[in-house]
């Protein structure tokens, strides 16, 4: 069984189609790269597969079952944006980290915040939106999760923190588990990448494994994506 | 899972309400005190004042209470923490049921606070006797009362759960759709009432009549607490249905 199906997926918004008849299955532990220029519908298929959007027609499929409970439990989701109450501390995110998520993992999220310096007593609304983000990359990856999505992670920070981020992906993620990374700065993470979808006017332009994308072309996969998508 | 949605909801409504309740009940013991020092038109007067801030006090902590609930439901269902909320291993039904509870809690809450605070502020032996009488002979009044505000906060839910599934406008609709809905529910419970009056009480029929008793409207408020049973009930599962056939979230 696949551990995500998506099945002649489609979203419409106002009439206006978004994505168009996706079929896309990943199986487990692979890092998928869903890559993209911007607005050509790569959040909305990680929202639909996140439950955050209905879909039009179509239907996703974490192992072998629709969006509820249990696909919710096997997926750590990254979103772009703060999710989290800024009325809260550190501390009481945390807490509430481990009431819902039964694979929450206490003790590498206490290891990944000390890696940041962050008073676990200071208050979300007092942190940078940088250091929030940081916050939400450690709670996420400090799942035991099946499936590790994270939407457009690189998007708005320095080169330094690129590296923070892409270090703390790979070396926390559960062994077996894959991971489905959205961005159009390909350049930064086509290293990690064992799979690649192209996503171009909501539809799916290309599927493959990484390195015989590479191998096929001679090409790195971002030139590849320049040279497919060239404006 | 209910109980730990309910525990954040009502924190989160709770923690500017309780300043309210806090602020009513001071002044409502100020108000006590300066009451009972002497007679003086002073003295009076300054305890009349504290009995009106207290009284606006905790009637600001009803009205946000229905409020902050329609916001929480806005913010957690639709704006970026329903990030969170819709990605926790929680089924949708547990998500719309706490928050539906959290704002009858903060609303029942901010009831039983009002009426605290009027019975410190304005206490007397008549005031005592008014609430003993108010509890036994008007209780399907105060019923009636806290369904009414139940509904409206359902009908809120509902017209905000009609709004967000619109791509644009999605607030604006919202609240057109929760007049909307407000406006023809009420307007058909009074249809009810005068079909009902006309059907049961043709020969004492209130609404021909200039001075209402208890004793007459009685049958009355009864009838209309079935009413807002029923409305109720409608309204949470359509609202549930509505839910649960996916949200868009922003």
């Amino acid at each position: 069984m696949m551990l995500l199906e998506c099945k002649n997926l489609c979203k419409d918004f106002d009439g206006k189609k978004v994505l168009k008849n996706i079929n896309l299955s990943i199986g487990r532990g692979k890092i998928v790269g869903i890559l993209g220029k911007n607005g050509m519908g790569k959040t909305t298929l990680i929202k639909l597969i996140n439950d955050l959007l209905t879909p039009t027609s179509g239907e996703v499929l974490i192992n072998g079952k629709k969006p509820g409970v249990e696909s919710k439990k096997a997926i750590s989701f990254l979103p772009e944006r703060t999710y989290l109450d800024k009325g809260m501390t550190i501390n009481e995110v945390l807490k509430f980290f481990v009431e819902f998520y039964d694979n929450f993992n206490l003790e590498r999220a206490y290891k990944l915040l000390e890696d940041l310096s962050l008073d676990k007593e200071q208050k979300i609304i007092k942190m940078s939106k940088g250091m929030q983000e940081k916050l939400q990359l450690v709670l996420v990856m400090s799942r035991d999760a099946d499936l590790y999505i994270l939407d457009e992670p690189l998007g708005g920070v320095d080169p330094a923190t690129r590296d923070y981020i892409l270090d703390t992906i790979l070396s926390n993620f559960r062994e077996g588990a894959s991971i489905i990374i959205t961005t159009h700065l390909i350049a930064d993470i086509e290293r990690i990448l064992d799979e690649v979808v192209f996503i171009d006017k909501g539809e799916i332009a290309l599927v493959s494994s990484a390195d015989e994308l590479r191998d096929k072309t001679k090409l790195s996969i971002d030139e590849e994506f320049r040279r497919l998508f060239k404006c | 899972m209910l109980k730990k949605l309910l525990k954040y909801d009502l924190r989160w409504v709770g923690k500017i309400i309780i300043v309210f309740y806090s602020l009513g009940l001071i002044f409502s013991l100020f108000a006590l005190a300066f009451a009972n020092i002497n007679e003086s038109f002073f003295i009076q007067l300054i305890s009349k004042i504290c009995a009106g801030i207290a009284m606006s006090m905790v009637i600001s902590a009803l009205f946000n209470s229905v409020l902050r609930s329609w916001v929480r439901f806005i913010q957690n269902i639709y704006k970026d923490e329903s990030y969170l909320t819709h990605t926790l291993p929680v089924e949708k039904n547990t998500i719309f049921l706490s928050k539906f509870l959290s704002a009858i809690i903060t609303c029942l809450v901010s009831l039983i606070v009002i009426a605290v605070c009027v019975l410190i502020s304005y206490y007397s032996v008549d005031m005592v006797n008014f609430f003993k009488m108010a509890i036994t002979e008007y209780y399907s009044l105060i019923i009636i009362a806290l369904l009414e505000i139940i509904f409206m906060i359902q009908v809120g839910y509902l017209g905000i759960v009609f709004g967000y599934k619109q791509n644009q406008n999605k607030l604006l609709k919202s609240i057109i759709s929760s007049f909307v809905i407000y406006i023809v529910l009420s307007g058909l419970s009074l249809l009810l009432v005068y079909i009902y009056s006309l059907i049961f009480h043709s020969g004492n029929n209130i609404f021909n009549q200039a001075n209402i008793s208890l004793a007459n409207a009685k049958d009355y408020l009864y009838f209309a607490l079935g009413v807002y049973v029923v409305y109720n009930v409608g309204l949470y599962f359509a609202c549930i249905k509505l839910f649960n056939t996916g949200v868009d979230v922003d």
